[in-house]
């Protein structure tokens, strides 16, 4: 029961039907009332009024009757006369004077009305004396001239007009009871039909509204004032349905939205209690069902101790945050803690992937204002957990820093020479072949001396990894180390030791210990200018091998070319040091570019690999100096800020063909003949090819480090020409310069694309 | 770590450690500090004139914290705004009693750098805060208006009001 009905009245009466017909009674009793009254009063006053008239009459002809017995003093006569009125059953006493006397000369006294008084004066006037019970008539007796002999009093009753007024005033009475509740009855059945019960339907229809019963309706077919208001009723109805029906799916998209966020968001007040609705990610973060009433500082910072200076910052900023103008809060807001870590147990922390421990959940934090009438009431807090960002920016920190920690090794050991490394590889693949055959495929009992042979092995390979940075097959032949160091000390004494509860993890450390020198030898052919040709190679003397080829001389049968193959350099190791220095190369001419170098490992003979570092570092040089634009003409251009060299190899028959190109202005051929024309040339009679190439041509007004002596392409001209190459040159404006340096038994295909060079 | 916008503070980090100094130096720059590392245990004073906030480990072997601290907390007294001094330690024992030791206030976790930088920023937002506080303060007050105030808060140091303590601090 609703608190509205607990406090009613007993006695209120709710039924509108019920009020209709009492206040229907009450108008009605009313005039019935007054009605009743008019009637009733006038009823009287007619009888009352035909009465009089009678009476006087009676009494006017009684007072001449009187006259003569008066005159002559003759008081039997008055007897007689009084007697005659006592035949009159209206007239209950009645008295006569003569003139000069005060007492009555007869009285006619019927009944026992003693209450009569016994002497009365005579009345002074004549007239009509009406009372409630009677009435009373005074007259004048007059004699033979005219004047006055006595006096005469009738008293009629009113018994009988009474009795008759107050019959007809029941009947009245009865009659006007029955109209009323005639007439309430009527009016009640019609407002019942007519109002009452549609305004019922309309009642049960608001109630199941206001219950959630959004099709409730009602069925009224009149046209009056009630049918109208039960058609609003139900077009209201419909409206609050459909205004439901999008606010509950407004709602659910809403809490849908808020659910699903990322975010943890919660509000608190001014007391920093939090109110309102919180994000299910709020739950889950801080792991409590229900967040309202507790209080923000201790989510955030629960387990911060007294001089915690993070938790003091926040709760003097919680104390000003409120007090600010919304207009200032910006201002407040950058005062705000954007970090917060929260403990596990405040929320289900994050295992650390390597030792299972749950780590502290880091969460950015956004305060949003909630402001009403300018002011901030309330504060929403937005709060990210960025463990996994964290921890992702971590991995892969650390997996760049491990990279190039051993790309760095790498090229250290590149730098010292391949062959060690490729030495070791052999070696340690040896050692780990040694070591799964000791090991066996199933578990047997091994003899000290195997196990120290074991040891040895796989110690040997434990200290080379650590010497080549190789951190993986380092951790995992220490492991291994562990167990062995563990089998031999069970040997000890008894000389042998069982393997079988270890077998499968020595072999499983033997395998993982493969992988890592498969990882290594990875990264050693991604870190080396040779790439993976590096692993095939067994270390000879060079100078063996230049011996032999001079033995050989330009055979070119089988031995010939194996001899050549053998003397035969990758192209990476042309390239190796290159690529460190083109983006210095291009920093001194204020510049940004990087060499990239496809085909490392292709065979380059070894009469060309001998000329192949200078002349690809004049072309180089040649392509940053005057190729690649600088960085705001690149911009300009809708080119990348790093211009790009490429050197790319590819085997031919009779030699690898190699490609050297820039993506930067390309050839300047206006600036080529000019300067050709400068020094003596004739222009009309070489091709643009031709000019690029004559010595002491450049196009560079002043000759710097790098380049514009005029004797870069001119050289590398000549050196390639004495071991049996050639270079021509393509390029196309704005987009590119291309030099293709091919054997001379090669027909030259490609033919100056451009007309416009540089030197 | 996501940055906040702000101006740079120079902050003078004082501890026996060449290694830990660099580790401290890398995190607290790359939060847009200034920084200052020093072992020195003698003529930090020329440094506090520039400083906002001076971070010290007390208890380093074979030095005398304490009178480090004493030094330089004399030679902020000459200067119009003193810096605050920074206990810094990974003993929880002494955190308690850092107001004891003469420190304005206390980082722990010593060893993890992205909790010093976390502390850090909130010591320059607390004292920004204050400035706040203070700017939209009644007059005749004394305090900042606190709805919420923590009993456990140690009250501060005696010789040095907080409002003093921290008046170096706001900037802009």
């Amino acid at each position: 029961m609703d608190e509205h009905k607990m406090n009613r009245s007993p006695f209120r009466i709710s039924s509108l039907g019920i009020k209709l017909a009492l206040a229907t009674v009450a108008v009605l009793s009313l005039i019935s009332f007054l009605l009743y009254e008019q009637l009733t009063t006038r009823e009287r006053q007619h009888l009352i009024s035909s009465k009089s008239r009678a009476a006087n009459m009676v009494s006017d002809l009684f007072a001449a009757s009187l006259a003569a017995p008066l005159d002559f003093g003759d008081s039997e006569a008055v007897e007689t006369e009084l007697g005659n009125l006592r035949s009159n059953g209206e007239i209950v006493d009645a008295w006569v004077w003569s003139q000069d006397s005060s007492d009555p000369v007869a009285r006619l006294r019927k009944g026992d009305d003693s209450t009569e008084q016994a002497i009365r004066l005579p009345p002074e006037r004549e007239g009509t004396v009406l009372s409630d019970d009677r009435v009373e008539i005074v007259r004048s007796v007059l004699g033979r001239q005219g004047k006055p002999i006595g006096k005469a009093v009738v008293v009629f009753s009113l018994a009988s007009e009474n009795a008759s007024f107050h019959a007809s005033r029941v009947r009245i009475l009865w009659f006007t009871i029955a109209m009323d509740a005639l007439t309430a009855l009527i009016l009640i059945l019609i407002a019942r039909h007519q109002i009452i019960r549609p305004l019922a339907k309309v009642a049960e229809g608001t109630r199941r509204l206001q219950k959630g019963d959004y099709d409730a309706r009602v069925d009224v077919r009149s046209d009056d004032e009630v049918g109208q208001l039960a058609k609003a009723f139900n077009a209201m109805g419909e409206a609050i349905a459909d205004r439901e029906q999008r606010l509950e799916a407004a709602r659910k998209n809403l809490r849908d939205l808020f659910d699903h966020m990322r975010q943890a968001i919660f509000a608190f007040g001014r007391d920093g209690k939090i109110v309102g609705e919180v994000s299910r990610q709020a739950t889950r973060l801080f792991g409590h069902e229900r967040l309202e009433g507790k209080d923000v500082r201790d989510l955030l910072y629960r387990d911060a101790a007294a001089h915690d200076v993070d938790a003091k910052a926040f709760d003097e900023w919680v104390a000003i945050a409120f007090d600010v103008p919304v207009a200032d809060w910006n201002e407040v807001a950058s005062l705000a803690p954007t970090e917060v870590s929260i403990r596990p147990g405040t929320a289900g922390g994050v295992p650390n992937v390597m030792t299972g421990a749950e780590e502290p959940v880091p969460l950015e934090l956004e305060f949003r204002p909630l402001t009403k009438g300018g002011r901030v009431h309330g504060i929403m807090v937005l709060a990210t957990d960025v463990s996994e960002q964290r921890y992702l920016a971590r991995t892969v920190q650390s997996r760049e820093e491990e990279h190039a920690r051993q790309m760095a090794a790498m090229r250290r050991l590149v730098a010292g020479g391949p062959q060690v490394f490729v030495m070791f590889v052999e070696g340690a693949r040896q050692r780990i072949a040694r070591c799964l055959e000791i090991v066996g495929p199933i578990a047997r009992m091994l003899s000290s001396a195997e196990i120290d042979e074991l040891f040895r092995h796989v110690h040997t390979i434990k200290g080379e990894a650590k010497a080549f940075d190789l951190r993986d097959l380092e951790a995992q032949s220490s492991k291994l180390e562990e167990e062995l160091d563990e089998l031999r000390w069970r040997a000890r004494g008894a000389g042998f030791a069982t393997t079988s509860s270890v077998h499968s993890g020595l072999l499983a450390h033997l395998a993982r210990s493969t992988d890592a020198l498969d990882r290594g030898c990875e990264i050693f052919v991604a870190a080396s200018p040779i790439g993976r040709a590096a692993l095939d190679q067994v270390t000879v003397q060079r100078s063996d091998i230049l011996q032999l080829l001079s033995l050989v001389g330009d055979r070119s049968d089988t031995l010939g070319q194996i001899t050549s193959r053998l003397a035969s350099r990758p192209l990476g190791e042309s390239t190796a040091n290159l690529l460190d220095l083109v983006p210095t190369w291009a920093e001194q001419v204020g510049k940004r570019a990087r060499l990239h170098v496809e085909g490392r490992e292709v065979r380059v003979p070894p009469n060309l690999a001998r000329v192949l570092g200078g002349v690809l570092t004049h072309l180089i040089r040649n392509a940053i100096v005057h190729g690649i634009e600088l960085t705001d003409a690149r911009h300009a251009a809708g080119k990348s800020a790093i211009g790009a060299i490429r050197v790319q190899a590819a085997e031919g028959n009779s030699g690898p063909i190699i490609t050297v190109e820039d993506d930067g202005q390309g050839l300047d051929l206006a600036q080529i003949a000019e300067r050709a024309l400068e020094i003596g040339e004739d222009v009309e009679s070489r091709s643009v090819q031709e000019l690029a190439f004559l010595p002491g041509l450049s196009t560079a007004r002043r000759p710097g480090e790098m380049a514009g002596r005029g004797v870069g392409l001119h050289a590398v001209r000549s050196d390639l020409a004495s071991v049996g190459y050639t270079v021509d040159v393509s390029s196309k404006p704005g987009e590119y310069t291309r030099f293709f340096l091919r054997p001379k038994s090669i027909q030259a295909e490609t033919a100056l694309h451009s007309t416009h060079g540089h030197a | 770590m996501p940055k906040e916008p702000r101006a740079a503070r120079h902050i003078l980090v004082i501890d026996d450690s060449e290694v830990v100094l660099a580790r401290i130096k890398r995190a607290l720059v790359s939060d847009g500090h200034l920084v200052t590392t020093t072992t020195q245990t003698v003529g930090n004073a020329r440094h506090l004139g520039s400083c906002d906030l001076v971070v010290i480990d007390y208890h380093m072997p074979g030095i005398d914290g304490h009178s480090v601290q004493e030094q330089l907390r004399g030679a902020a007294a000459q200067l119009d705004c003193a810096p605050l001094l920074y206990l810094y330690t990974s003993d929880p024992a002494i955190t308690t009693s850092y107001q004891k030791l003469g420190f304005d206030g206390c980082f722990v976790n010593k060893g993890d750098e992205e909790s010093l930088v976390q502390q850090v920023r909130a010591v320059f937002r607390l004292s920004q805060i204050r400035a706040l506080a203070q700017k939209g303060r009644p007059p005749g007050t004394t305090e900042p208006p606190r709805s919420r105030p923590r009993a456990s808060v140690p009250p501060p140091r005696s010789s040095v009001p907080p409002a003093a303590a921290d008046s170096k601090i706001p900037k802009g």
